[in-house]
Formats: C-alpha cells, structure tokens, sequence
C-alpha cells in the first residue's frame, strides 16, 4: 500500500519565513519540494567542502581503527578535525624519514662504523681515504701489493674496500667508486628508531583519542548537514513581489496532516492544500503490513512506485519467499538460516533486524522447499531405499490395493532397492505398469526407508522432473497473478475500460490451459464442452482485439491489438521459461552439496586423521556452497520479480523517496 | 577385425569423455575469466570508491557460477553410470552433444556476464549507485547457462 499525501502551499511574507521553516522542521513530517539543487560555488559552498572533510577523516579513522565505539561527550568537531588531520601529517612525515633513513642504511652497511674525524686528520696530514666496490671475480690481488688497501666487507658476491693513497697520487683500479656516507650504520640506525618510537608514540596518541574524534567528527557532519538540508530547504521557496512574499510547496502524509494545520494557525503564513495530480513527482511512503514490509528494502532496490500506481511488494512476496527456498533447494541450509538469524539477530543493530527476520522467512521457505525435492545437506532424501515389509504389506492391505497385486509384491519383501528409480522400475515389471501407476502413492508410501523418519512423508517428495514442472507451474501463476494485478493497476489509474484487453489475455491463457491441458490429462473432454470453450475464446479476442484502447477506432484497435498479440505470445512463452532457472538452480546447489559429502566422506578412510579431514572438508564445502547458493537464489528471484512480474504486472515506477525536512537524530 | 571391433567400441566412450571435458573446459575457462573481469574492475574502482568493496566482490562472484553449472552438469552425468563399457552410440554422442552446448554456452554467458559486471562495478567507482541495477541485468546472460545446464540434466535422465 502507498500511504495517502497532500500537497501544502505556504505562502509567507519574507520576514516570518525562517520562523516558518524552523516549525516545520521541528515538526519533522514535511517533504519540501525540491526545485533548485544547491551547488559548491553558492553560499554553503564552505560547508559542503567541510562536509567532505569530515567524512574523509572519518573514513581514514575507520581504516585506521576499524572497531572503535563512539565517546558519549563529543568535543568542537572542527578542533578535533585539525588535531587529527596533523597527527596524520605527523606521522606520514615520520613515515617519510624512515624511507630516507633506510636508503642511507642500505648505502652505509657495507662500510660498518668509522670515524669520520680520522678521516678528516688523514685529509689534514695529505692522505685521501676513497671506498670501492667490484664484483669478488674481478678483485685484483696486486691491488693489494701496489697499493694500500683495505678489506671491508663482503657481501652477495661482492667486495667492498677502501684505499688510501697520498693526495695527488691516482692509482688506476677498475672498481665503482662510492662515496663516503654522511653518517655511519649505527648512528642511522639509532635515528631510524628515534623516528619509529615517535611514530608508535603519535599512533598510541591517535588511539588513545580516536572514540572522542569519532564522536566529534560524526557531529559535525550531523551539524553541518543539518546546516545544509536548512538552507537547501529555504532555497527551495519561489519568490514574489519583489522578493516580499515567499511560496514554499511541501507533501505531508495525510496522517500526519492534523500536526501540520495546528502549526499553521499559530503562525503568521497562509496556505491552500491541494491532492496530488499525475506528473508531478511524488514522494511515495510505502505502507505495508509486518510481513510484507520486510520484503521493502528490496522493492526499493529496483525502484518505488508512482505514487497512482498499485504498491507490488506484498504481492511478490510470497513468492520471492518460495523462489529463494526453491533455488536453494536444501532443507538443512534453511534450517541453518532460521537457527543463525536467532544468535545473529541477539548481537546486531537494531535497524538490521528486520532483514535477518527475512533471512529467517527464507530459510522457512528454503526447510518446505528443501524438504519438497527431498534435500537435507546435500543427502538425497528420496533415494534413501526402499524395502518392502511386513508393515508395508499390511499399509496396503488397508489402503485398497488389491489382494492379488499385494501377494505378488509380496514376493520382493526383503529385497533393498537403492533408489526410487530402481524401486519403481522393479515393482512395474512384477505387477505391470498400468497396475503400479494406479497405485504408486501406496505402494511408494507403504516401502520402508533407510531412515524410518522420513516414511510417513517420503512418498510426497518430488523427484527432478515434477520439480521442473513444479517451477514452470509457479512461473504461469506469477505470470497470471500479474496480469490479474495489472487489470487492477490499470482501472485504477486510468478507469476499468482500458484493462479489458488485459482480461481478454487472462481468459485467453486461463482457457487454454484449463481446457488444452485438462484434455491431456484426461479431467476435461472438450467434445462435451465445445461451445462454452468457444464462447470463451471468442469473448476473449473480442476483448483483446476490440476493447484494447477505447481512444482509438475501431481499425487502429484491430492493428493495436495484432501489435499486443505479437507482444504477448513471443514475451509470456519467454516469461515462463525463464522460471526455469528455479529448478536448475536447486538442482545445482543439491548436485555440489552432494560432491562435498562424496569427498568428506571418502577422507573418512584415511587413517587416524580421516574424521578431522572430514569435518573440514564437511564444515568448508558446505559453507562455501551456502554462500554462493544463496547469492544465486536471492538474485535470480529478483529478477523473476523486477523483470517477469513487474512486466506483465504493468510496473511504471517513478515514485520519489518521502525526505521529511527534519532535525537528524 | 579385431581392432575393428575395439575402435568401434571404444568411439562412444571417447564422444562420452570428449564431452565431459568440454562441459568442464569450456565453463570453467568462462567462469574463470569472468570473475578476472570483475576483480580487475574492483581495483580500479577501490582507487575512487573503495566503500563498497563488498558489493564489487558481490557483482565479481557472480560469473562464477557458470563453472559450477558446468561441473554440475559433469557430475550428473559422471554419476549416472552411463559412461562405461557398455556405452551405446547414441549416449556418447548426446553426453558430446550436451558437452558441446552446455560448454560454449556458459564460456560466452560467463564471459559476457564478467563484461556487465565489470562495467557495473566501474560505474560504481564512479560514484553512480548501480548495484542492484548491475545485479539486475547481470543475471540477464546467466539464464542461457541455467538453461543449457537444465538441457545436460534433462538429456541425463533421457538416455
């Protein structure tokens, strides 16, 4: 349901104009209209650029210290933005040190401690001391007579040494002069730790502050925002008569309206309601009852109603609930999303409740429709055996099946038929395949499983092929619900002779389907009931061909309703198929929760360690398959709800959020 | 005639394993690039946007499926017991035949998907909030792989 809006005009003298915005703030229910958008060059310009600030340093503080909680005494916000911003610089300038200083230490290790002033006497007395380097191969053993060298280090392949030689002297070695460094290894290295220790210093500090930031830093983007949604609020109002008097448009809800008229006869500001008119953008509040507001948020995700239109979201509920359960198809991974909703929603945030009551709807749906193929964790709940018995051929005894066929199967009591396929195979060839098919649901009911459990339910389970039809029979339900919907949608807005055609289309398809496959399956004979199966497909082309746009004549309507015709065929035929993918995909998330009880299950025999393999394997491939099976179904429903329901349910959309103008809590 | 008689018997078994590898080969290689689209998307957009890394591993998982409907499908078959000794012409060309379909289909959907994903997430890195749109149409080239996959699981129970 869309909630019920008006639309107030004010119209107020210049000087009682921001009295009137400030009570209509306070009252908090008001969509103001929005006709000018506010941008960084007018005079907010500040504080949008503010705002941007804040928000970064809130992020950078985030990333920094992902699971701090807010202080309750937030401080000045700007002061606390400044503080923070320059520890940053603080730090990244130390950072920057630490780079530097780890290049000179790269360059001053080979050379370990010296002592500069020596060097600079040996200078003073007429001696140079220079460093090299070369490879260790091409170090030259005379070097050593010739000259005065000295062995420092060595290191990868490679020798570093020094030469000292009396000034005006130059010796020819082929090596890679370096120059001497600045400082030595040690005295580098005690900087560099200087630096670190002031780093670990400033983010203690940063730490040590961050919950008071936080809080600070979160009011001012609430105080700057608010600041921001005022002025763009006043912007909004058109002026007249040399900019005396004021005009603001603003929606209310109607049941917020009685607020709004006291406020209005205390204040200085005259105003005229008027009911909402198509083309104009209306907020639109959707209204829904417990179950169906949780489905909302995801109505929202694809866009909001116009406000004439018809709200969808509790008419695709339900099934988006069943679609979810049918994709993932496992009665154990339903069971799992209720049970975890239960702790999880103990520790969460109160806004996130409702969508983890709709994980828990999901995992309902994804227990029935888990439990409808026969799925628990991947193990296959129909071919779970099958064993004819005592009790068995006493079950069909009193359900009437006849003597003779019950003493022939009870030749096979004892024999294990691994699954329903072999089971259903064996039994026909004893008692004939006209024979097993009158009485399959007893003879399926009456057989004895592996797990005595599953016996009072088993025989309701349905194998692959029923499944895919079970998917094909949602899908032409959808599709008709839909075009049910869209006949109300459609009288609605623009009055009930323009839906005709659409109910020509349902009795169209309802026909069709009742008649053509009543006839298959041997319920209708269409022989008997020749002229009201006629009667209804010459009312509905009437309707289709004939009624589908009162507007046009008669000619127009007979091409418009070719045109239509084109349309349907070729969408609904493709409309049905795609609900295809409900029975893949449960077919698929099964298949791959099976694989990894077939691998856990072969680790078993592995000596000692077997069952801690097979409960990793086990926890691991299930948790994985859960994962992206429930991505799947939660996004494959949504496309059979936005494109295939939407579509044939008429879905315009267009409605804009309901933004009361209102102080931030 | 004796090797004769052993080609003869052996083609179906080869059309059958011919099969099986292309429906892994093909879909695997499919899943695998497409989610390399995605991920390589998300870390251009993490430069401008990187507050929803979670919705870009999301939009990134998603062309990973076609590689499971692919090894779904070998399972099916794999697991039914047809491909052995006894394998008649006609199931090893349907198992090729399935192979052949599932495969190419769900390297292209993959493929293609990877490509709606990746500009999904771009455009996200750009500040447009186009999630739920990108999970919309990105699950439009996914159906043909669902489909091709419901074929291989329906030529299974057939033959």
């Amino acid at each position: 349901m869309i909630a019920e809006v008006k639309k107030y005009t004010f119209l107020v003298h210049h000087s009682d104009y921001s009295s009137l915005l400030d009570s209509l703030r306070d009252l908090g229910v008001v969509h103001i209209v929005e006709k000018r958008k506010l941008d960084e060059n007018s005079t907010v310009g500040d504080d949008m650029k503010a705002l941007k600030k804040y928000r970064e340093a809130i992020r950078k503080l985030s990333a920094l210290l992902p699971d701090i909680t807010e202080e309750d005494n937030p401080a000045d916000p700007s002061e606390a933005l400044d503080e923070f911003r320059q520890l940053l610089t603080e730090i990244e300038n130390a950072r920057y040190q630490t780079e530097i200083l780890d290049q000179e230490a790269e360059k001053a290790l080979p050379w370990g401690d010296f002592d500069k002033n020596i060097i600079n006497k040996l200078k003073a007395e007429g001696w140079r001391v220079r460093l090299f380097t070369c490879p260790e191969k091409k170090f030259d053993r005379k070097w050593e007579e010739l000259y005065h060298v000295e062995i420092i280090s060595r290191n990868k392949g490679r020798l570093y040494f020094a030469l000292i030689h009396k000034e005006g002297e130059d010796p020819d070695l082929k090596a890679d002069e370096v120059n001497i460094p600045e400082q030595t290894i040690s005295t580098i290295n005690t900087q560099k730790e200087k630096v670190e220790s002031k780093i670990r210093e400033l983010e203690s500090l940063i730490e040590q502050k961050a919950p008071l930031w936080k809080a600070s830093l979160n009011k001012g983007i609430e105080e700057t925002m608010s600041r921001l949604q005022y002025v763009e609020a006043a912007e909004q109002a058109d002026k007249y008569a040399d900019d005396n008097l004021y005009v603001l448009e603003g929606w209310i809800p109607v049941s917020e309206e009685k607020g709004l008229q006291k406020l209005l006869e205390k204040s200085d500001c005259y105003s005229f309601v008027s009911e909402p008119e198509p083309g104009e953008k209306i907020p639109v509040i959707l209204q829904n009852s417990k179950f169906a507001s949780l489905f909302e948020p995801i109505a929202k995700l694809f866009a909001l109603p116009a406000y004439s239109e018809l709200d969808l979201t509790p008419f695709f509920a339900p099934f988006f609930m069943l679609f979810f359960g049918f994709c993932l198809g496992d009665a154990g991974y339903g069971l799992i999303f209720i049970l975890a909703g239960f702790i999880v929603k103990r520790k969460v945030d109160k806004k996130y409740k409702p969508i983890i009551t709709l994980a828990q709807y999901f995992g309902v749906a994804a227990l029935f429709m888990g439990l409808l193929s026969g799925t628990f964790f991947g193990i296959n709940l129909i071919d779970s055996g099958y064993t004819i018995t005592e009790h068995s051929v006493r079950y069909m005894n009193n359900a009437g099946v006849p003597d003779n066929t019950v003493s022939l199967l009870d030749q096979t009591r004892g024999v294990h038929f691994d699954t329903r396929k072999s089971f259903s195979e064996g039994i026909s060839q004893i008692i004939g395949d006209d024979s097993f098919n009158k009485h399959k649901r007893v003879i399926l009911k009456s057989a004895d499983s592996d797990i005595p459990f599953l016996n009072t339910f088993r025989h309701l389970m349905l194998d692959s092929l029923n499944m895919f039809y079970l998917a094909m029979l949602l899908g032409a339900l959808q599709i008709i619900f839909g075009m049910a919907l869209k006949v109300v949608n459609i009288s609605k807005q623009k009055g009930f002779r323009y839906s005709l055609s659409t109910i020509g289309w349902i009795v169209l398809i309802l026909t069709l389907s009742v008649f053509q496959g009543g006839n298959m399956l041997g319920i209708v004979n269409i022989e008997n009931l020749r002229l009201l199966y006629l009667s209804l497909i010459v009312i509905a082309g009437v309707l289709i061909f004939l009624f589908n746009n009162p507007d046009k004549n008669i000619f127009i309507r007979l091409g418009l309703g070719l045109w239509d015709s084109y349309g349907i065929i070729t969408g609904v035929f493709g409309d049905l198929l795609s609900y295809i993918r409900l029975f893949a995909l449960g077919i698929s998330s099964s298949i791959l929760g099976f694989v990894f009880n077939e691998i856990s299950a072969q680790l078993l025999s592995v000596k000692y360690v077997g069952w801690l393999f097979f409960i990793i394997v086990l926890l691991i491939g299930h948790s994985l398959n859960i994962a992206i099976a429930a991505l799947g179904s939660f996004v494959h429903p949504m496309r059979l709800t936005f494109v295939e329901f939407y579509k044939n349910a008429g879905f315009t959309g267009g409605g804009i959020e309901y933004k009361p103008f209102k102080i931030k809590k | 005639m004796e090797t004769a008689n052993v080609l003869t018997n052996s083609v179906p078994l080869i059309f059958a394993y011919v099969g099986l590898a292309l429906m892994l080969l093909l879909s695997g290689i499919g899943s695998a690039m497409g989610v390399s689209m995605g991920g390589n998307a998300t870390l251009g957009a993490m430069k401008k946007n990187p507050d929803v890394f979670g919705n870009y591993m999301l939009l990134s998982a998603l062309p990973g499926t076609q590689g499971l409907y692919g090894f779904a499908g070998f399972f099916v078959i794999n697991s039914s017991g047809v491909v052995s000794d006894q394998i008649t012409m006609l199931q090893g060309v349907a198992i090729l035949a399935a192979g052949l379909a599932l495969g190419i289909v769900a390297l292209i959907s993959a493929l293609q998907q990877g490509r709606v994903c990746a500009n999904g997430i771009a455009a996200m890195g750009q500040g447009n909030n186009v999630f739920a749109n990108t999970m919309i149409l990105a699950v439009f080239p996914e159906l043909y792989a669902i489909i091709a996959f419901a074929a291989t699981f329906i030529i299974n129970s057939t033959i």
